[in-house]
């Protein structure tokens, strides 16, 4: 963990916990619309843990790339995606054969993290934005 | 006849599955390319790699939204798919 880069460390953190309020929201309409059981919960568990777990591992490869030369960071990446790549299909895989989850619940749930990119994406820009006149 | 039918909907969901598994590809040979530029600009400006790191994660992340889409959609096609337009089928046979 001492060898981790913080920006990873922060970037994690933070997805983890926008992750963590867009599961509750999920929660909150499947209740409201009258379809939340435990499959919910654990499709939003398995999509929710493996979509966080999945942007570590990009970081974490990410980071290993950075220290390579450029042929080898290319390689580093393609194999680091190819294998993450893998680890999606099978928790996909299983959302969709087991009936302990939610097949629903799982695939928003592992599309979380990206929105939550997006959101700090627009919300970084916005502040630039803000900020530009100022300098 | 019906066979035959069955037989065409497995299919073309299985054709779907691999045609739709095409945009998997893209996003492994992006982020490859976007590290190979990013070691570049940090060999360039090595005070420069905490924010290169961090517009490298967003970007990643981002290029790899459509490698999962694709993923979901060939997932759904192999094994969801299938069993409810045959039941759609049978049902329609009566």
């Amino acid at each position: 963990m001492k060898n981790i880069d913080p920006t990873i460390k922060h970037m994690t953190s933070y997805i983890a916990l926008a992750t963590l309020i867009m599961s509750a929201l999920m929660e909150a309409v499947f209740l409201i619309i009258g379809r939340w059981d435990l499959h919910v919960l654990f499709g939003n568990l398995l999509g929710a843990g493996v979509g966080i777990l999945n942007f570590f591992l990009m970081g974490l490869g990410l980071q290993k790339a950075l220290d390579k030369d450029e042929k080898d960071a290319k390689a580093t990446v393609t194999f680091s995606h190819t294998m993450r790549f893998f680890l999606l299909a099978l928790v996909l895989i299983l959302a969709a054969v087991l009936d302990w989850f939610n097949l629903l619940a799982a695939v928003i749930s592992l599309i979380m993290p990206t929105a939550a990119v997006y959101m700090s994406a627009m919300v970084s820009k916005k502040k630039g934005i803000q900020e530009e006149p100022e300098v | 006849m019906l066979e035959l039918a069955i037989g065409i909907i497995l299919g073309g969901c299985a054709l779907g599955a691999g045609c739709a598994m095409i945009a998997g590809i893209g996003p492994g040979i992006g982020e490859g390319n976007a590290v190979a530029a990013a070691c570049e600009a940090i060999g360039r400006q090595p005070e420069s790699r905490s924010a290169v790191t961090t517009t490298m994660l967003m970007g990643c992340a981002i290029a790899e939204t459509t490698g999962l889409y694709a993923l979901v959609i060939a997932i759904l096609l192999i094994f969801v798919a299938p069993g409810r337009l045959v039941n759609i089928l049978l049902e329609s046979i009566g």
